[in-house]
Order: C-alpha cells, then structure tokens, then sequence
C-alpha cells in the first residue's frame, strides 16, 4: 500500500515539476520575445525622435498656406486651357500677334509650353503689353527677347515657357 | 557467569499509511507551492515587460502620426515656396526686362538711334546708330549707372546711313 502511495505521489510530484519547468521555458521565449520587441521599438522610437528634430506640431500657417495654393492652383488650373487664346490676344496693340505654341512637355511636377511670340508696335504699346502678358501669366518664363526698331515701331520677339502646376496622376 | 546486556532496547514504530499519505502530500504541495511563487514572480516580470512594451507602441505610434504630419506639412511648404519662387522670378524677370528695354531707349544720346536688342538671361546685345564714338562712349557710362546691368565692351561695325554702328554688349548683374 505505501508503495503503491509513494509510486502515485512521486509520480504527482514529477508531473508537477515537469508541467512547472515547462511554463516557465515558455514564458522564458516569451519573455525574450518581448524583450527582443522592446528593444527594437526603443531603437526605432529614437529613430523616429531624431527624425522629428524640434518638431513642435503643425505650425498655424498651414491653413493659410493651404488657401493660397489652392488659389493659384485654381487660377493656374483655369488658365492653362485658355493659354493660346491669352497669348494671342492683341489687347491694347492695334495688330495681331503671331504665336507659335509649342506641344507641353512635363517636368519636375511641372508641365512647360513652350513659346514664340511676335508683336509689332509702339514702344511704349509693347512696354505695356509685356506687363500685361506677366499680369495675365503669372508664371511665365522668358528665355530670350529680341527687339528689332522700325521708325517709330518695334517689333518684338518673345520666346519663353509658359509653366502651370502638373496635375497630380492618381 | 554474569552476562549483562547493555543495548537499549528500540521499539520500531512503523508509520502508518494515513502518515505516510501526510507526508508525500506534503512534499508534493511544498513543490507545488515553490513551482506556483515562481511562476508568479516570472509572470510579474512578464507583465511588466508587456506594460512597458505596450506604453512604448503607443508612443511609437504618436510619434509616427506626427513624423507624418510634419513630412505633409514639410510638402505642402516646399509646394508653397516653389510656386511662390516661380512666380516671383517671373516677377522680377518682367520688371528686369522693362527696366532694360527702357534704359537702352531712354539712354541714348542726342542723334543716335537703337536698332535692334536680344535681352538673354545673362547678357544683352544691342545694335545702335552714333554720330560718334564719343556718344557711344556716354551712352556706355549712362548705362553702367544702371545696377542691373553691367557694360562689357562696344564693337564697331562700320557705317550705315551716315553713322557708325556699334555693338554694345552688356551682362544683366
């Protein structure tokens, strides 16, 4: 009878030791796992720390920044289609103007249409025309400009790029 | 012959089997008990591990939602400077343009004419008609006053209709 008590207890006992030693051997990879997490967490918190610099949240203006863009945006988006016509507008000069407008190409989130355009006038007509054409193109570039005095006239050649923001491709 | 025996006499007591029952049961809950206080401590420590795992994740989190934010409003700024850039270039190129194209007329000396200009970036040429080289002389020093642009050098050309024809080369400061 005692042996067969000191069997069954013994072998309680094992049971209980070797269930004992095995949850610990788990929490023990759990324990490394985690440990091996919060390592890497700490190292990219500070990654992340010094990316972040004396970032103190988004500034105030950003509202404000926000508007204008998309105001010139606007102004930019309504243009674009309405170039030729803007730069062949004659406006305050009594002749037309010859335009040669190029195919746009895009670049550095841009899109450039190259141009050439002619106008024969009074100095003065062409001083104002020019002022008029940066007043309507706000973002226009002038490579070259030659200007050629006949008399009382010039006849003036533009060639430059006109530039509007690219559309953003989805 | 006497004989004396000295050996005390031991009584063996047996354990009974309800005793013998006592002390496995003993020895088994004394292990158990030592297994459970160590797995406790063990889990503790595991929590506390996870705790500090879990605040690290949460800040880790916020500080990513705010390294986003400042890459977007970094974005939005650079946006914003390069169409303001543009645009102020394209301002200043216009109002540089004018002021040259003016000072080349405006400068000219009695008798002399302008024929023709080409305004670059960098340079300016311009093709003019003088009584004398004198006045193309003056006409360089009126424009040098000038701080946009700068005078290089005058080629003659030769004559034409009475006058001589010089080249003025200018560079755009």
């Amino acid at each position: 009878m005692k042996v067969l008590v000191g069997i069954v207890f013994g072998v309680l006992t094992a049971l209980a030791i070797a269930a004992g030693v095995y949850i610990w051997m788990e929490m023990g990879e759990k324990h490394e796992d985690f440990f091996s997490e919060r390592k890497g967490l700490e190292q990219e918190i500070s990654g992340l720390k010094t990316d972040l610099g004396d970032w103190n949240g988004t500034p105030d203006d950003k509202a404000s920044i926000t508007q204008i863009i998309d105001s010139l945006e606007d102004t930019l988006d309504a243009l674009e289609p309405v170039l030729e016509e803007l730069l062949s507008k004659k406006g305050l000069l009594s002749e037309e103007t010859s335009l040669n407008l190029a195919e746009p190409h895009d670049a550095a989130s841009w899109r450039f249409y190259p141009f050439l355009l002619e106008v024969e006038e009074e100095r003065v007509k062409v001083d104002s025309f020019i002022a008029d054409l940066y007043h309507k193109l706000p973002v226009i570039n002038l490579d070259h400009l030659y200007a050629d005095w006949k008399g009382q006239k010039v006849k003036l050649t533009l060639v430059g790029t006109a530039r509007f923001p690219e559309p953003v491709k989805n | 012959m006497i004989k004396v025996d000295l050996s005390v006499p031991h009584s063996r007591k047996k354990m009974t089997v309800g005793q013998f029952i006592l002390l496995f049961l003993g020895i088994f809950l004394g292990v158990t008990l030592i297994l459970v206080v160590g797995l406790l401590l063990k889990w503790n420590s595991l929590s506390n591990i996870a705790d500090d795992r879990d605040e690290l994740k949460n800040l880790r989190d916020s500080l990513s939602e705010a390294k986003a934010e400042m890459i977007s409003y970094k974005d939005l700024r650079n946006h914003y400077n390069e169409l303001i850039t543009v645009q102020t270039e394209s301002m200043n190129e216009q109002n540089n343009l004018r002021e040259i194209l003016s000072l080349l007329y405006i400068k000219l000396e009695p008798g002399m004419k302008l024929l023709a200009c080409r305004i670059d970036s960098d340079s300016v040429v311009a093709n003019c008609l003088s009584p004398s080289n004198v006045k193309v002389a003056r006409y360089m020093e009126a424009l040098s006053e000038s701080e946009l642009i700068k005078v290089d050098r005058s080629e003659p050309q030769g004559t034409r209709q009475g006058l001589i024809e010089h080249r003025v080369l200018l560079r755009v400061q």
